[in-house]
């Protein structure tokens, strides 16, 4: 399974690189025992809610993803900083709607509430099956959302064109 | 420069105190105690640029993990046991 | 050379510390819980990663900006997730947005 490898390793690389230390053996073998103990713990929740392998896949994919979401981020933010300064040029106007995704995988669909969350300017407060409900605080966020860009990058992650 | 942003930090951790105190809902409040713990994380990183000891920066990404954990956590608590006053006024 | 690295990190800091003294500002002008989650999330994700850019430049190729780049992850990847929490919990127990509604969408909630 490669999830639990990817896991054992991605936990490895977190620890010598938070310690430091990397010739300390007492340190290695605590570092070892913790490594194993989150594993078990991880494979505990793995057998009730399985991480398929499609995720795997979705983490090779992220590097497009990533620069693009951040400069969302960014002008994202500028939007909200001119809602915040000037308010009278830039007044608000909170929309709450549903919105149907494209992901289908739970990890994609993870991944793309968080993401539409982590903009900001547009919060998800539900996500049911395939609906998703959305908090903006500017239409105009909103109708990005709408028209679907992140939506068809977060399907195209999961492997479709 | 690190003063600066020192102190930039700690304005605007007053500022989500403030809020924190006066907030209507209690949801205004544990989203204030929130962004408090975000910026302390940022005050643990730059006080410890300033005093020259980045060692700091460990205590910094626990107290990321222990905010996130202690929010989740009060607000399983708000969700399962509502206050009087949570839906009725603004 | 240490100059400009200096510059450039004193820039990322002032950018810094401008979003999140915004984010304070907005946090207390809003006058809803919901506007308000908006104006938080703009310190979490840009001042976030402004004042850590500025200390990374600062700290150079070491151990302590690999450290620096893990809390901007963790900051990155948990504050969505919080603010998810906070927003879904005020929605179910019943705290209503206050929304303005525009023409079109007036519209379209006379339907549903």
């Amino acid at each position: 399974m490669p999830y639990r490898y990817l896991l054992i390793i991605g936990l490895t690389l977190f620890w010598l690189l938070l310690s430091g230390y990397w010739t300390n053996p007492l340190i290695l073998a605590l570092g070892a025992a913790s490594v194993a103990l989150a594993t078990w713990i991880a494979m505990r929740i793995e057998s009730k809610y399985a991480f398929k392998d499609k995720g795997v896949s979705i983490l090779l994919r992220q590097h497009t993803f990533w620069p693009w979401l951040s400069l969302e981020i960014v002008k994202s933010n500028i939007a909200v900083l001119k809602c915040i300064w000037m308010p009278k040029t830039y007044p608000i106007s909170p929309i709450i709607r549903q919105l149907k995704m494209e992901p289908e995988s739970r990890i994609a669909r993870t991944l793309y509430a968080n993401a539409i969350t982590l903009t900001p300017g547009t919060v998800t407060i539900e996500v049911r099956d395939t609906d998703i409900l959305i908090y903006a605080l500017l239409e105009d966020a909103m109708e990005d959302l709408e028209e679907g860009e992140m939506g068809r990058r977060v399907h195209k992650l999961e492997g479709n064109k | 420069m690190f003063a600066v942003t020192c102190l930039a930090i700690l304005v605007v951790m007053g500022i989500a105190l403030a809020r924190a105190f006066i907030g209507p809902t209690v949801y205004d409040r544990i989203l204030a105690v929130n962004m408090f713990g975000t910026k302390t994380v940022l005050f643990i990183a730059v006080y410890g640029f300033m005093t020259e000891r980045p060692e700091f920066m460990d205590i910094a990404l626990v107290y990321a993990l222990i905010n996130f954990v202690g929010v989740i956590a009060v607000l399983k608590f708000v969700e399962r046991f509502p206050p009087p006053s949570a839906s009725n006024d603004e | 050379m240490t100059f400009i690295i200096d510059a450039l990190s004193w820039v990322c800091l002032m950018m810094g510390c401008f979003l999140g003294i915004s984010g304070a500002v907005g946090i207390f002008k809003f006058d809803e819980f919901y506007s308000r989650v908006h104006a938080a999330s703009v310190t979490d994700t840009l001042c976030v990663f402004f004042i850590m850019a500025g200390l990374v430049l600062q700290s150079g190729f070491t151990l302590v900006s690999v450290k620096l780049i893990f809390a901007v992850v963790l900051l990155w990847l948990t504050s969505p997730v919080a603010s998810h929490a906070l927003i879904r919990s005020a929605y179910h127990t019943g705290l209503k947005p206050k929304l303005k509604t525009s023409r079109k969408e007036s519209a379209k909630r006379g339907q549903s």
